[in-house]
């Protein structure tokens, strides 16, 4: 980076405000992809002062994940800070849904501006914008219809050039706005896809022979081994690695509200606490409801896999527990962080995030449709009206009317002497009246 | 972190920095349509409340959020987390609302949000008032017919104010003029130090109904009389 001579201090200053805004850029995007309407309270500065003057409390687990995306550098020319935005199906099929990105220019403001505090007022305003924007992309109201039937809403945070071309076609790239500083102009920007249609995905000739979810009993991929979880415990070394680089594939999930404390994460730990969730005792493995049928056929299969691979994740169990599980094996191995906090999420699931996008599954709730339960009244009603009820004529069952028959036969059997000399007197009757 | 140097400049510019805005809503939507964007300006041109500890070093107090989701627009919009501030402004934008939705109204006028800063006048002149960024909103109200019209149009406008508030975000970083920190003799006269929780920069709402003009012309009148006023 060019720009005008800065002191030690101030090159010093301006690193550490490039630091820290960097982090609440990544605070403001995901807290926004919650699901939750954020409040924050005014504070005089007797009760407290925060950075930037801004009410953005940190999300400890966002924290820790940005740091890792960072891996102790600062955005750079070519590098610039990107917060990944993506949707994630039950059946592990992922969407990248927007691409914020805080990129860093070499053109730099030549004006005696000082750090502190013009150059940090700068930096407020912008976050303010990103307040501000965060509201209006397709994202943030999708993010309040997450569900563990549905879709989930992760993200991931690097630095590097990211890939637009995941965006879809027709994605939408918007300048929220810029700081100049003394050494460069940081230039914040969305792209956002436009097209979240159910569209399966353009697969190999290979794949379209097999049926759409042919990975669906992968034992690495079934959701009930992914709600296993696993944290392998990642070493500080690997982790200073930007998350795409990595070799590790890690995702967390959170599930729980924000109110909860979350516990600290130790990632040497094979114990993985929760992500913004208070520290409860893990539930055992038989409490999950199986999202799909007899996936607990599959448990055997996965235990044995785990004891051979030793860098296997192990889980963690509780349910609405944040779970990081990382896969080895995988060459293009990726760090992606479920952000859904809703509070209905009792569990959920995750899997193998393969690189090409896969169509959504939407749960459909049609209404009046269900099979069973105490709410099917107006269904059974419905149904018991759909046709007119039978005549009451058609009420006596035939055998009655066929046994009639039968004594009848029978009795007019018995009396056939009778019958025959009623005609006859009939015939004789009628001769001396005839002409004969 | 909390401490600031105040770097008074003395000279604001004489030019305000003028933006004009139009959308076309239905009239239920006006009120949300106007505070959405307002209460985004008024966001970025808050401060937490300052505390002096001498007459030039001041701590910053911190300002808070919500989001606000519009009954009639579908839309989401950040405020500061201020009652006070909220009610002041809701207060000044009724008026124009309900002058827009009068039965003999004309279908469009406009609403302007004018940042300023006071400079006090040398005996027997009074203190003088003058704008250096005004936001101006012209709203054009449209008829719908029917219920679907409305789903349609309560999506468009949604859209619509996406668009402009992309445009304020991106204007608002420029750094084109902003006062700079008083020392605490002088923030009465560029902050409004009258709400206990946040510390906007000094505005008014002014507002004007009117039979459709031609805009350019109209703001371009305004800005003469708004600057001759400033001159004198």
């Amino acid at each position: 980076m060019s720009g005008r001579h800065l002191s030690s201090e101030d090159r010093r200053e301006l690193a550490r405000l490039t630091k820290i805004l960097s982090q609440k850029i990544v605070q403001v995007v995901v807290q926004s992809r919650l699901g939750e309407k954020a409040i924050t309270k005014s504070k005089t500065p007797a009760q407290g002062s925060e950075w930037f003057n801004l009410g953005i409390e940190d999300i400890h687990e966002i924290q820790q994940e940005t740091k890792r995306g960072l891996g102790g550098h600062l955005p750079d020319v070519g590098k610039p800070l990107v917060v990944e935005i993506l949707l994630r199906t039950p059946e592990s099929d992922s969407l990248v849904l927007e691409l914020w990105t805080l990129n860093i220019l070499d053109s730099c403001d030549t004006s005696p501006a000082r750090i502190n505090p013009t150059i940090y007022n700068r930096m407020t305003v912008l976050l303010k914008s990103l307040l501000a924007v965060t509201r209006i992309t397709p994202a943030y109201k999708l993010s309040f219809r997450q569900g563990a039937d549905s879709f989930i809403i992760c993200y991931r945070v690097y630095l590097g050039e990211p890939n637009f071309d995941c965006l879809g076609e027709n994605p939408v790239q918007a300048r929220l706005g810029q700081v100049t500083t003394p050494e460069s102009t940081m230039i914040m920007c969305v792209s956002y896809r436009t097209q979240i249609t159910l569209n399966p995905p353009s697969r190999s000739p290979a794949h379209e022979t097999i049926m759409l979810k042919s990975d669906h009993f992968k034992p690495e991929v079934s959701p009930r081994h992914c709600r296993r979880g696993a944290d392998r415990g990642t070493d500080s070394s690997e982790a200073a690695q930007t998350s795409d680089e990595s070799q590790d594939a890690a995702r967390l999930f959170t599930a729980s509200p924000l109110d909860q404390p979350s516990t600290p994460r130790s990632r040497t730990s094979r114990k993985v606490s929760v992500a913004f969730v208070d520290a409860k005792p893990a539930k055992p493995d038989g409490f999950f409801l199986p999202d799909i049928p007899f996936s607990n056929l599959l448990t055997s299969t996965i235990e044995v896999q785990q004891d051979k691979k030793t860098d296997k994740a192990e889980g963690v169990s509780n349910p609405s527990a944040a779970v990081t599980q990382e896969k080895a094996g995988q060459d293009t191995g990726e760090r992606v962080v479920m952000t859904a906090s809703d509070g209905s999420h009792k569990s959920t699931t995750s899997a193998q995030l393969r690189d090409e996008a896969d169509f959504v599954m939407v749960e459909l709730k049609t209404p009046f449709g269900g099979t069973c339960g105490t709410g099917n009244d107006l269904g059974a009603f419905y149904r018991e009206c759909r046709s007119a009820p039978p005549l009451r004529m058609f009420a006596d069952t035939p055998e009655d009317e066929i046994s009639d028959l039968t004594e009848q036969l029978l009795s007019f059997e018995a009396n056939m002497e009778e019958y025959d000399e009623l005609v006859k007197s009939f015939h004789s009757d009628n001769s001396p009246n005839s002409p004969d | 972190m909390t401490s600031q140097t105040a770097d008074f400049k003395t000279k604001p510019d004489m030019n305000a920095n003028t933006q004009v805005l139009e959308l076309d809503v239905e009239g239920r939507q006006v009120d949300e349509a106007v505070l959405s964007l307002f209460h985004t300006l008024l966001f970025h041109r808050s401060t937490g409340k300052f505390h002096y500890k001498n007459d030039d070093t001041y701590a910053v107090g911190t300002i808070g959020f919500q989001d606000v989701d519009c009954d009639f627009i579908d839309f989401t919009y950040v405020r500061c987390s201020s009652d006070e501030l909220d009610r002041s402004i809701k207060r000044e934008v009724s008026g124009f609302c309900e002058a827009i939705r009068a039965p003999d109204a004309p279908s469009s006028g406009q609403v302007a949000l004018e940042f300023y800063q006071r400079k006090r006048g040398r005996w027997p002149f009074a203190t003088e008032s003058i704008p250096w960024e005004v936001w101006t909103l012209r709203i054009n109200v449209v008829s719908l017919n029917n219920e679907h019209e409305r789903q349609i149009w309560r999506e468009r406008v949604g859209d619509s104010l996406g668009e402009r508030l992309l445009h304020i975000t991106d204007t608002l970083n420029r750094h084109d003029y902003i006062p700079s920190p008083p020392n605490q003799a002088e923030i009465d006269l560029i902050y409004d130090t009258a709400y206990p929780d946040v510390q906007p920069f000094l505005f008014k709402i002014n507002y004007s109904v009117s039979a459709p003009t031609n805009p350019s012309a109209t703001t371009t009148i305004k800005k003469l009389i708004r600057d001759t006023l400033a001159l004198t």
